[in-house]
């Protein structure tokens, strides 16, 4: 019972204060952690403050104090309430694990993506060989449209098409295919049709680009072209649109008696461990395609070019499947 | 949690003692977007014309460097400061609002890469169209990313401790007949000082009698000599009813507001 609400304030201020004092440490440094003397203070004085409010509350209307005691708890209440463990981050070297480890449980959300690349694939490749006329609908790209010869021809002249912009068209390539990665991803919230048909999309370009060279007999230009940076860059933009369906599956699927925002709360974990890997590899596929890819025979023999990408395609494939599982807890 | 009035979330501690938490209107958190939005085009504009310079060096390196500087600054700011900053990017502390976990648990770093991530999808067709309309018609003014990430933003107006009944209840203040001595007042007093004579006021029953008398007769000289105060504002009044007065006076505005 408060008889004299003045007096009450004036006795519980440094309480209050102090309350305030150790919320404004923990807001503003996020990487503190309070000791355990800290902690059990934080407890009291945040349960003070509550019965504090709760006193004035009932016996007077004192909106100011009120509204102070509100905004301490509510600044409060997620620090003292939050009973999960403080994640410690993931290390360097733990983090491409667990990235490994969220592919191979969700397996299946990557084989259909993959199968949609290759109904893509399949689809373009097809259109090309019956009417070569549609390169001009399917392929965003004017220096593609050619014959294909011819632009071997030109580049094996040339030592690189980018020579001196190397550093811009890096930049380029990974801010754009960074860009597309995020868009396939988040549109796994409208359902996932728009991911997989930003799949199947990308599948009817590579496979109109790939039939149109191997029908013109560029198969080694073109292996030699795609592979190095290609062995990355559309597994990367694979995981993406397994990141995107991850979502999908949360929102379209019950799953026991999780709410939605209960199965968004459970796949938040693996949606960033997706996507934070396909900027990582987005950024390697653009320094080797602007680097590496762009450089053609005599400069780099084709041989050299092909082997690297397949070195590389299965180094990321031996990775994804055999690595080691973290020992820290899927996110 | 539960929600009666559709700005307000009621909070219920362990002990079952309730609290409310105010949502910010989808209006506000435009406006706070807009400032950041202008924040982040200063600061690209900046760092062109300051790497732009570096083009005499090399063009393609200042030009990757642009290119990327500029991704990573409207990637990242929203991340980074929402991540450091308790929630709060400079829109949004400039207007009092801040992002917090929907169940009022600690924020996240996936909460906050993966709600503005979903910026993307927020801002079709464009400035924010889908993600606006979304909030508008959400219960609790989610946007896309804000629903899949589970957050809310929320109003946060600097909340400081109330003052004293004796000044906010005052009734007699004649000062208040003296609007030109007030504005002065207004102008010429620093947070520091009003944080002073607020602090020593709240604190006066707890000093000891002659230290107070002592400490409000220092308090009164120094605020007579900043200010030119007419002399029938301070004869006959002692130094503690000429500092309430001074008090209420200084903080009158913003307690009506």
């Amino acid at each position: 019972m408060i008889a004299n609400l003045s007096r009450f304030i004036e006795r519980r201020t440094p309480l209050w204060e102090e309350y305030e004092a150790l919320l404004s440490r923990l807001e503003q440094d996020v990487a503190l952690r309070l000791a355990l003397d800290e902690l059990q203070r934080l407890r009291y004085l945040h349960e003070s403050v509550a019965g504090d409010l709760s006193r004035i509350q009932s016996v007077s209307s004192d909106p100011p104090s009120e509204q102070y005691l509100e905004s301490l708890l509510a600044r409060g209440f997620g620090y003292v309430h939050d009973g999960r463990r403080r994640s410690k981050g993931l290390s360097w070297l733990k983090a491409p694990l667990c990235f490994a480890q969220v592919f191979r449980a969700n397996l299946r959300l990557f084989l259909l993506v993959f199968a949609s690349l290759l109904l893509g694939a399949t689809f373009g490749g097809i259109a090309v060989t019956l009417d070569p006329g549609v390169k001009e609908v399917f392929l965003p790209f004017p220096h593609l449209l050619g014959d294909p010869s011819q632009r071997v021809a030109m580049e094996e002249e040339q030592t690189s098409s980018v020579k001196g912009l190397e550093q811009t068209f890096a930049a380029q390539l990974m801010t754009h295919n960074i860009r597309v990665s995020i868009l396939c991803m988040v549109l796994g919230f409208l359902g996932g049709v728009f991911t997989l048909v930003l799949v199947f999309y990308n599948g009817v370009i590579l496979g109109a680009i790939c039939v149109d060279y191997i029908l013109a007999g560029e198969s080694r230009f073109l292996a030699g072209w795609l592979l190095p940076h290609g062995s990355v860059e559309i597994p990367a933009i694979l995981f993406s649109a397994m990141a995107g369906l991850v979502l999908a599956r949360a929102l379209l699927f019950r799953q026991g008696r999780l709410s939605l925002r209960g199965r968004f709360r459970r796949i938040r974990g693996t949606v960033v461990t997706l996507i934070s890997g396909v900027a990582v590899f987005l950024v390697w596929a653009g320094i080797i395609e602007s680097f590496f890819s762009q450089y053609h025979e005599p400069t780099l023999p084709y041989t050299v070019k092909i082997l690297f990408g397949l070195t590389q395609l299965i180094l990321l494939i031996a990775f994804l499947c055999f690595s080691p599982p973290p020992k820290e807890e899927l996110p | 949690m539960s929600q009666v009035d559709p700005h307000k979330l009621e909070l219920v501690t362990a002990d079952g003692i309730s609290f409310s938490i105010y949502l910010a209107s989808p209006i506000s958190r435009m406006i706070a977007l807009g400032i950041d939005l202008l924040l982040i085009l200063g600061v690209q504009g900046v760092l062109i014309v300051a790497l732009s310079r570096f083009s005499l060096v090399s063009m393609d390196t200042a030009q990757a460097l642009i290119i990327l500087g500029s991704f990573l600054l409207s990637v990242l700011y929203f991340m980074l400061t929402e991540l450091f900053l308790s929630g709060k990017t400079f829109g949004k502390r400039l207007l009092g609002l801040r992002v917090i976990d929907a169940r009022s648990r600690r924020l996240t770093s996936s909460q906050v890469i993966l709600r503005n991530l979903f910026r993307v999808l927020d801002m079709l067709p464009f400035f924010y169209m889908l993600g606006g309309v979304f909030s508008l018609f959400h219960p609790r003014f989610q946007r896309l990313g804000d629903v899949v990430a589970d957050t809310l933003v929320i109003r946060t107006p600097p909340q400081a401790l109330p003052l004293p009944e004796e000044v906010t209840q005052r009734k007699y203040n004649s000062l208040r007949s003296h609007p030109l001595v007030e504005g002065q007042l207004l102008r010429i007093c620093s947070p520091e000082e009003l944080l002073l004579l607020t602090e020593a006021i709240r604190r006066r029953e707890s000093l000891d009698p002659s230290h107070r008398v002592e400490l409000f007769s220092e308090m009164s000289a120094y605020f007579q000599k900043r200010v030119r105060f007419p002399r029938e504002l301070t004869e006959g009044v002692s130094d503690e009813t000429f500092l309430l007065n001074l008090l209420d006076s200084l903080t009158r505005n913003q307690r009506e507001l």
